[in-house]
C-alpha cells in the first residue's frame, strides 16, 4: 500500500473515532461516505479540518469536500496537488 | 391524580451499573472512558457511532439503552419523552474545544468536538437510537433533584403530551460521573416491582 | 380554549436597545443591530455580529447599586430583569414566583479568561441561582440549556408548572454572550456567514451570530401588557428528529410534530394563525428544512418572518426576544420584515413577511431548532 493512503488511513480512523476498524479493512478505491464507513456530515467537515491541520491545505467550501472526499484514492491524489506537509 | 409508575430505573456510578436493583454490571477498568468502552462490549451494544460521542453522551446513552433494552414499549414515537437533569453541563467538552482554539498558532476547532458542547445533545443521541420524538428537555442543577424532576416530567403527562418518559439525572465531569435515570409509564399497576413516580420514592432508590 | 397564561411585562436587550420599546422601533423601521467587523477580539476571521453596548450595561447595572460583582452576562440578566420587573407589581421574592433561565453556554467566557470567580460560577444553574437571588427569590430556579429551543421551551416548561398551579408568576429570563468558544464552534462547521445572514433566500449561507438578553414575566392573573393590550400564551410544545445531532431532518418531521402539538395544546388550528415566527438561521439546511414543516402542517399562506436579521441568531436569548417581538408585532397590529430575504430561496411556498405594514392578527405560531434535533413551538393569543 502506497505510504501516504496508509498514513490516510490511520488518521481517518483516529480523527473521527472509528474503532474497530484497521487500516487494512479501508479500500483505497472504495466510497467513503454512503456505504462505504458510513460517514456524515460532521464527518466531512473533520476531513476538512484533517486536511488543514495535516496537510495544509485549506479548503473554504464544504461542497467541494464531496469530490474531494470520494475514496482514499481521491483524497491521496488531492493532497499530491495541492499539499504543502 | 396522575397514576404515574417507575417501571423500570437504572443507576451507572462508582464503576457499577445496576438494574431495578440487580447489579448487572462492575468494571475492571478505571478511567471513566475505559469503564464506557467496557460497558459497551460487554453489553454487546453494537453501536459504533457510540464512540464518535462524547463522555456525557456516552453515559447518557449507555443509561437509556440499558434501561429499555428487551422492553415492550407501545407508545408512538411522538409520545416518548426524554427529560434528563444535568450539572456540570459539557464542561470536559467545552475545555477540548477551548484547548483546540486557546493557541493561535495551532488553531483547530474541531466540529466533531463542538456538537458535543451542548448538554442535550446527550438526549438527541438517545432519541436518534430509540427512534423518540416527543419532549425534550435538558435541565441544570447542582445536584440530581428529584421534586424537580417530579415536578417538570409530571406536567408533561397531566397535558398529554407524552405517555411514557425517560426521565432522571445524567453528569459528568472528569472522572466523577452518575446517573440516575428512570422510565415513568401510566397506569401501571403498583406492585413490588414499580412504585409510584413522586420524588420520595426517586431520592429513595438513588441514595 | 386552554386556560391562558398572562404576559405581565418584557424586556429585549440588545444591540438595538436595552428596552422592549427601543427594540420593537427599531425593527419596524427595518434597522439592523449586525455590523460587519474586519477585527474582532473573539473571532479569528473577519465576521458579522451583533453586539450589545456594554458600556450602556454598565450604566444601567450601575444604576442598580449593588455591590456585589457580577460578570457581564449576569450584568445584562439583572438589567433585563430589573427592566421587565418594573413594569409590574409582580413581586419576584414570593414563594409563589419561579425564576426561569434560558441559555446554552452562559458564562462560557470564564474558560477563556482569568477571573476571581468562584469555580461554579461557569455552571449555568449557578447563574440562574446569582439572578434569583439577588432579587430575593428563595426557589429553586428552572435552568434549561437546550440549545437553540432553550427560549421557546423555557416559555412552554414556566406555562405548563403555572397551569398546573405550581406557581403563580414565573421570570423567564434568556441570554447568551459573545466570545471565543462559539464562533469558532460555528466556524469549524462551515456555518457563518460572511455576511448578514438573508433567511429563506436563494442566496443564503450562513448564520450570524449576535448576543442579547430578554425576559417574560407570565402570570396566570389576568394582567395587561405594555399598556397594549391582554397577551396570553396558550401552548406548546417541543420534538426531537431522532434523525441527526446537527443536522436537521430532511423532511421537517419533528418540527411538523412540535407544530401539531403546540396547536392540539392551545386549542387551534392551522386556519387560527395570523402570524408565523420561524427561527429562520439563514443556513442552507435549517430554513429548507422549516418550509417543509410549514408546508407539511398548511402554513404555506400565513405571513412568515425570521427575526434574525436584526438580532442574528441569539441562541439562549432567541426564544425570548423572538416571542416578546411577534407578541408586539400582533399587539400592535404591525408587521415586521424579514430583513436579508429578497429571493426565495426553499423548497417550498411561503407568504414571507418583506415590509413593515398595518395587518390585524391575534394569534401567533413561534417555532424553534436546535442541536440534537431538538423542536419547539409555542401560541399566543390577543385576547
Amino acid at each position: 500500500m502506497e505510504a501516504l493512503e496508509q498514513k490516510l488511513k490511520q488518521q481517518i480512523i483516529e480523527a473521527l473515532n472509528l474503532e474497530d476498524i484497521e487500516p487494512e479493512d479501508i479500500e483505497s478505491d472504495a466510497p467513503l461516505f454512503g456505504d462505504g464507513l458510513g460517514l456524515d456530515s460532521i464527518d466531512a467537515l473533520e476531513l476538512i479540518v484533517l486536511l488543514e491541520k495535516h496537510y495544509g491545505i485549506k479548503v473554504e467550501d464544504p461542497k467541494e469536500g464531496k469530490k474531494i472526499f470520494e475514496s482514499i484514492n481521491t483524497m491521496a491524489a488531492y493532497i499530491k496537488e495541492h499539499g504543502k506537509a | 391524580m396522575q397514576n404515574l409508575t417507575i417501571t423500570n430505573w437504572i443507576s451507572i456510578r462508582s464503576k457499577e451499573i445496576t438494574k431495578n436493583g440487580e447489579r448487572l454490571f462492575q468494571a475492571q477498568e478505571d478511567s471513566f472512558g475505559k469503564i464506557m468502552k467496557e460497558a459497551y462490549r460487554h453489553f454487546k451494544v453494537g453501536y459504533p457511532k457510540f464512540f464518535k460521542m462524547d463522555k456525557l453522551s456516552k453515559l447518557g446513552f449507555l443509561s437509556a439503552e440499558l434501561l429499555v433494552r428487551d422492553l415492550e414499549l407501545p407508545y408512538p414515537a411522538e409520545k416518548m419523552g426524554v427529560i434528563l437533569q444535568n450539572g456540570h453541563t459539557t464542561l470536559d467538552t467545552d475545555t477540548k474545544h477551548w484547548e483546540s482554539i486557546a493557541d493561535k498558532d495551532n488553531y483547530f476547532p474541531s466540529p466533531a468536538v463542538f456538537v458535543y458542547t451542548l448538554p442535550n445533545v446527550m438526549i438527541g443521541e438517545i432519541c436518534i437510537r430509540q427512534g423518540w420524538q416527543g419532549e425534550n428537555t435538558c435541565y441544570q442543577l447542582p445536584h440530581f433533584d428529584a421534586q424537580q424532576l417530579e415536578q417538570t416530567v409530571s406536567v408533561l403527562f397531566a397535558e398529554k403530551k407524552v405517555d411514557c418518559c425517560l426521565a432522571g439525572w445524567v453528569d459528568q465531569n472528569a472522572e466523577e460521573y452518575s446517573a440516575y435515570v428512570v422510565l415513568v409509564e401510566k397506569n401501571k399497576d403498583i406492585s413490588k416491582d414499580n412504585s409510584s413516580f413522586i420524588s420520595q420514592n426517586l431520592e429513595q432508590l438513588f441514595k | 380554549m386552554p386556560k391562558p397564561i398572562y404576559l405581565c411585562a418584557d424586556n429585549i436587550l440588545s444591540s438595538l436597545g436595552l428596552s422592549t420599546q427601543e427594540n420593537m422601533d427599531a425593527l419596524y423601521n427595518q434597522y439592523s443591530g449586525i455590523k460587519c467587523y474586519n477585527q474582532l477580539p473573539f473571532s479569528q476571521v473577519p465576521m458579522c455580529t451583533s453586539l450589545i453596548n456594554r458600556q450602556k450595561i454598565q450604566e444601567h447595572f450601575a444604576a442598580l447599586k449593588t455591590k456585589e460583582k457580577y460578570t457581564h452576562l449576569e450584568k445584562m440578566l439583572l438589567v433585563s430583569v430589573q427592566d421587565a420587573l418594573s413594569q409590574t407589581s409582580i413581586s419576584a421574592n414570593k414563594a409563589d414566583t419561579l425564576f426561569v433561565f434560558s441559555t446554552t453556554k452562559g458564562n462560557i467566557n470564564l474558560l477563556e479568561e482569568s477571573h476571581d470567580f468562584e469555580k461554579e460560577r461557569i455552571f449555568l444553574w449557578r447563574t440562574a441561582e446569582i439572578i434569583s437571588q439577588h432579587f430575593n427569590n428563595t426557589n429553586t430556579p428552572i435552568t434549561i440549556s437546550n440549545a437553540c429551543i432553550s427560549g421557546v421551551t423555557a416559555i412552554n416548561t414556566a406555562a405548563s408548572l403555572l397551569r398546573a398551579g405550581q406557581y403563580k408568576h414565573a421570570v423567564i429570563m434568556g441570554a447568551d454572550i459573545m466570545s471565543e468558544f462559539t464562533p469558532s464552534g460555528f466556524q469549524s462547521f462551515k456555518a457563518i456567514s460572511s455576511k448578514p445572514c438573508k433567511p429563506f433566500d436563494q442566496e443564503r449561507d450562513g448564520i450570524t451570530l449576535g448576543e442579547a438578553a430578554g425576559t417574560i414575566i407570565l402570570s396566570t392573573e389576568t394582567h395587561t401588557l405594555a399598556n397594549k393590550g391582554t397577551m396570553a400564551y396558550l401552548g406548546g410544545a417541543s420534538s426531537n428528529d431522532a434523525n441527526h445531532i446537527s443536522g436537521p431532518s430532511r423532511t421537517g418531521d419533528g418540527l411538523y410534530l412540535a407544530i401539531k402539538q403546540a396547536l392540539t395544546q392551545s386549542g387551534k388550528t392551522t386556519n387560527d394563525i395570523h402570524l408565523l415566527s420561524a427561527h429562520g438561521t439563514a443556513t442552507v439546511y435549517n430554513d429548507e428544512m422549516e418550509s417543509k414543516a410549514f408546508d407539511w402542517a398548511g402554513l404555506n399562506q400565513v405571513p412568515v418572518n425570521s427575526l434574525k436579521g436584526y438580532w442574528g441568531h441569539t441562541l439562549g436569548a432567541a426564544g425570548i426576544i423572538e416571542s416578546i417581538a411577534t407578541c408586539h408585532s400582533l399587539l400592535d397590529n404591525k408587521t415586521i420584515a424579514t430583513l436579508g430575504y429578497s429571493k426565495h430561496g426553499v423548497p417550498k411556498p411561503l407568504n414571507i413577511i418583506t415590509k413593515t405594514a398595518e395587518q390585524t392578527m391575534q394569534c401567533a405560531l413561534k417555532t424553534a431548532s436546535g442541536f440534537g434535533g431538538s423542536n419547539a413551538a409555542a401560541v399566543f393569543q390577543k385576547l
